[in-house]
């Protein structure tokens, strides 16, 4: 496994969290959201999905769609809404911190 | 890989996993693959985009699930048969040498046993023949020190010596006939 794909397991959360945040999604229109962005393997958004539902950081509901399954959609709860937040506060401050470290190390700018 | 052949791979994977549990999450799979049919991917595709059933199942089940092995371990038998003939060779020393150990503990029981009951038997012999001597008497007092002693190395060392070298020896051997996993 290479060090991306070890990152992008850490960020999905984030990104998930941050698409349902903007408004409620469905399974499949999660994964073409993030796919857009980042290339992640599709399936690794369902166990991820069914542990927020478990922490109570998301509640889903069903909505029928003509000829296909129900679509499930995903909406964030109140806590699930603070830990986003939380969540999004802490990369931000992650991501300076690093690329500040990175930069005193005076890399060679390619 | 098409959309029967993934979800069959997934379900056999996720056996460990709760039933209901798992036929949501399934149903949330053929979803997938329905919704994907509607943006025009195909099946194949749709596998491709979801990742590897193992590695799907691997992330799901999480690090607290063994996955099943597709197939048993299978036994090796040149290894069975080899360790077998060693240890029979093995036993043929190990065993004698264990019995005759055995034996000394024994001998050190009957020891004590007669050792400390030698006054008695001199008693007795006094009362039925009446032909005790002084040198007697010394003897008697002599083997049932030397019983006593051995009751005491008996009763606080050999037995707990020789039950733990058998118990280690035994133990021992069936590991390593059958292996260790």
């Amino acid at each position: 496994m290479d060090i991306n794909t070890q990152f992008k397991k850490g960020v999905l959360e984030l990104c998930v969290l941050a698409l349902i945040n903007k408004h409620d999604r469905y399974g499949y229109e999660l994964a073409e959201a993030v796919s857009k962005h980042i290339e992640v393997a599709e399936g690794a958004l369902y166990p991820l999905l069914r542990r927020l539902v478990n922490e109570g950081r998301c509640t889903t509901y069903l909505q029928e769609s003509s000829g296909g399954p129900p679509r499930k959609y995903y909406k964030l709860t109140p806590d699930g809404l603070e830990y986003a937040k939380e969540m999004i506060a802490a990369w931000n401050a992650f991501v300076a911190s690093v690329t500040e470290l990175i930069n005193e190390g005076e890399f060679p700018v390619q | 890989m098409n959309k029967q052949e993934y979800l069959s791979a997934l379900r056999a994977y996720l056996a460990p996993m709760p039933a209901q549990e798992r036929e949501e999450l399934l149903q949330d799979y053929e979803s997938h693959f329905v919704f994907g049919m509607d943006n025009g991917r195909s099946e194949a595709e749709t596998a491709r985009m979801l990742g590897e059933p193992l590695v799907v199942a691997k992330e799901i089940l999480g690090p607290g699930f063994q996955l099943l092995p597709s197939q048993p371990p299978k036994k090796d038998i040149a290894r069975l048969i080899g360790v077998t003939i060693a240890l029979i060779f093995l036993n043929m020393v190990a065993l004698p040498l264990l019995v005759s150990l055995w034996a000394v503990f024994v001998s050190i029981c009957a020891v004590a046993t007669f050792g400390c009951l030698s006054l008695v038997v001199l008693l007795v012999e006094q009362l039925l023949y009446g032909d005790a001597t002084t040198a007697k008497l010394f003897v008697a007092i002599g083997s049932t020190g030397v019983g006593l002693l051995a009751a005491y190395a008996i009763r606080f060392y050999l037995t707990e010596w020789i039950v733990k070298l058998t118990l280690w020896y035994a133990r021992w051997t069936a590991r390593t006939w059958v292996g260790r996993t």
